[in-house]
């Protein structure tokens, strides 16, 4: 899960990260050299889109604060108004702590060209070195890294200090990426990250009792809200198709593989696809909590539901069960929009009871897309 | 042949009383899988399905000669047990468990690497060589022994890839599931040099999903292969930023990250690409019909 700035900088200070004096609107802090006013939102380059505003008294913080708040930027909700103390720039860098999946370790990535996408900077402006899990961070590696920014006297202490710390934030938080974005090298010679991108292990969470829930998820749809307290994984995709773009297809499969796939059958060929389920195992809980989840697909309010489920151990009964039972709440879809493919130990038992109630069975992929996308158009 | 698991594989399961780990014992001595034991600290001298339990992975491998570990043990324990597995020698460990923390699986991988045993996973199916040994979650019944390898990170796309093949008369050789979490032990590089030299690999399906960039590399090595190798990769119509069930399997800011991007990967390199599961069965019956042809031609021209 992504957080934002000041939720990311928060777990920095932790680690003892400089960061500068900062606050949540309504709150400013205490500054002798100005603010700055910054939208909170999940997205980068906010900059660009007028989201960071430079105020010199209190007046002007209360000004770009009412300014920013409670408005989107791009497509982003803006979550809150942090303000904090203006810093003076002399140089801006690039560090960052992340997984780096292909390799399987962390690798910390540096640049003396920060401030801007990290995207822009040549590759010849970027340093990077790959952790060794079973060693950890080897002096060698900050040594290089700090050459290569070009870091002498006082700051490069500094700066071999704040690489140590990035990485500790990264594996200590259970993170997947720390993302300083600038570091900013100040006049009186300090190093603070002035810019935070913390995005943390949602299988992590365990791990850390304390923490509480990521502010962002407040904005979530009803939908998601409901299949996060299932214990489901939800697609919506709603905010993403533009309205008048019906019928839509909403669907549900077992295992993320078959869930895309499924999704694949279906958006490739033209049809928009309201939202997903992928039922992450919800089937082991039993009837009644499946018949849940199949009622939170139903939020969706899409004009087909599409149920692909493929079990090789397990019996596709208490699926079907649970689709039976949700399909007599009310505001449930008429039986004729629902088209089922099921496979798994004993499925003929699950074919009977369904088209007996009236839905549509195949027990072919093919099959059950062609249904889908010949109902929804 | 076959690749990883064979006739010949010695497999244990940990954590064998677990309900999970039962129901695995049970479905492998139905289906004739050479299961030789299983692991249950404190439970060692009883059975399960028939098959010896033991208190310590080293104690069985004493016993047994096991070479092969199936994992089902519970997720707070999977570190510890990866470990343990590693100190006893075995050769191949499947992690079933999903939902590993990042850090940790990274860690463990490494470890494993280090000391020369092969992880699928975490988050992975499993492997199986239909009709010799099955180590995966797969029912026998849904299994036909053939000539077409199949290396994937998801478990449930296989089932359908695997129902593709059986729709155009054709079986596996081996089914090798990576795992669908962000960092795995084994990449498809590997898995697609061991279906180069099984002699009883004719084709391989590699299935992709978004996220990472480990199909970049499958790409450059299938490109190298004389077995041929058709591409699909799934989440082509995802949302952006959505977790659709896969730790790994987000479509990110990362150009890399996305599918559209790796199927370009595998055409540039010369590799066949399915748009849809459902395009693979047919794909990979025309391409074997042309490599018989192929060869056939080659041997005619050979002894005129």
């Amino acid at each position: 899960m992504k957080l934002l700035e000041y939720e990311g900088k928060a777990l920095l200070a932790r680690h003892g990260v400089p960061v500068a004096a900062g606050a949540l609107w309504p709150q400013v802090p205490e500054s002798g050299s100005g603010w700055m006013v910054k939208a909170q939102v999940l997205a980068g380059s906010r900059g660009k889109h007028g989201g960071i505003l430079v105020a010199n008294s209190r007046q002007d913080v209360e000004r770009c604060a009412g300014k920013l708040r409670g408005t989107r930027l791009g497509d982003e909700p803006v979550h809150a108004v942090y303000v904090e103390q203006k810093l003076e720039i002399e140089q801006e860098y690039y560090l960052a702590a992340l997984v780096n999946r292909d390799l399987g370790r962390v690798t910390v990535m540096a640049s003396p060209a920060g401030g801007v996408e990290i995207e822009q900077v040549p590759e010849s402006q970027i340093f990077s070195v790959d952790i060794d899990p079973l060693i950890g961070l080897a002096d060698f590696q900050v040594q290089s890294l700090k050459r290569s920014l070009g870091f002498r006297d006082t700051t490069a202490t500094l700066f071999e200090d704040v690489v140590r710390k990035i990485v500790e934030t990264l594996i200590g938080e259970d993170a997947e990426l720390v993302e300083v974005n600038p570091l900013v090298r100040t006049g009186e010679g300090r190093l603070i990250a002035a810019d935070a991108k913390v995005v943390l292990d949602d299988d992590a969470v365990f791990r850390h009792p304390a923490r509480s829930v990521p502010i962002a998820w407040s904005t979530d749809s009803s939908f998601m809200q409901r299949c996060r307290e299932l214990g489901v994984i939800g697609v919506d995709n709603r905010s993403r198709v533009p309205p008048p773009t019906r019928p839509t297809v909403s669907l549900l499969g077992n295992g993320a593989g078959l869930t895309m796939a499924t999704y694949d059958q279906v958006a490739l060929s033209g049809v928009s696809v309201a939202g997903a389920i992928e039922l992450h195992g919800a089937l082991a809980k039993g009837v009644a909590h499946t018949a849940e989840v199949m009622r939170a697909l139903f939020m969706l309010e899409a004009d087909v539901v599409f149920i692909n489920a493929f079990y090789q151990l397990r019996s596709t009964d208490a699926l079907a069960q649970a689709l039976l039972q949700a399909l007599d709440s009310p505001g449930a879809p008429g039986r004729e929009r629902v088209v089922v493919r099921m496979r798994g130990v004993k499925q003929e038992a699950s074919q009977q009871m369904l088209e007996a109630a009236g839905c549509f069975y195949t027990p072919s992929l093919s099959a059950a897309t062609g249904r889908v996308l010949a109902l929804a158009r | 042949m076959t690749i990883l698991v064979g006739s010949n594989s010695r497999i244990l399961i940990q954590g064998i009383t677990g309900q999970t780990g039962r129901l695995f014992a049970e479905k492998m001595v139905a289906g004739g899988t050479p299961i030789v034991g299983g692991v249950t600290p404190g439970k060692g001298g009883s059975r399960v399905a028939d098959v010896p339990v033991f208190d310590s992975v080293r104690e069985a491998v004493a016993a047994t000669g096991a070479d092969a570990v199936l994992s089902c043990i519970a997720p707070a324990y999977i570190v510890d047990g990866l470990y343990e597995v590693v100190g006893a020698g075995i050769a191949l460990a499947v992690l079933y468990i999903e939902n590993i923390p990042v850090h940790d699986a990274i860690r463990m991988c490494a470890y494993a690497k280090a000391r020369g045993t092969r992880v699928l996973g975490p988050n992975s199916a499993g492997a199986v060589s239909p009709g010799r040994a099955n180590m995966s979650d797969l029912n026998d019944v849904n299994l036909r022994a053939g000539r077409v390898g199949i290396v994937s990170k998801s478990g449930t796309l296989t089932y359908e890839v695997i129902e593709e093949l059986h729709r155009h008369g054709l079986g596996e050789s081996t089914v090798v599931c990576l795992g669908g979490d962000r960092v795995i032990g084994t990449n498809y590089v590997e898995v697609l040099r061991l279906f180069e030299d099984d002699p009883d690999t004719d084709l391989v399906v590699l299935v992709g999903e978004p996220g990472g960039g480990l199909e970049y590399a499958a790409a450059a090595q299938a490109a190298k292969m004389r077995t041929p190798v058709i591409a699909y990769i799934t989440g082509q119509g995802s949302p952006r930023d959505a977790r659709m069930g896969h730790a790994g399997a987000v479509v990110g800011d990362d150009e890399r990250s996305r599918p559209q991007n790796k199927m370009q990967a595998f055409s540039s390199a010369g590799i066949e690409v399915a748009a849809l599961v459902t395009d693979i069965g047919a794909m990979v019956a025309h391409r074997l019909r042309r490599a018989t042809h192929e060869l056939r031609w080659k041997n005619e021209r050979r002894q005129p």
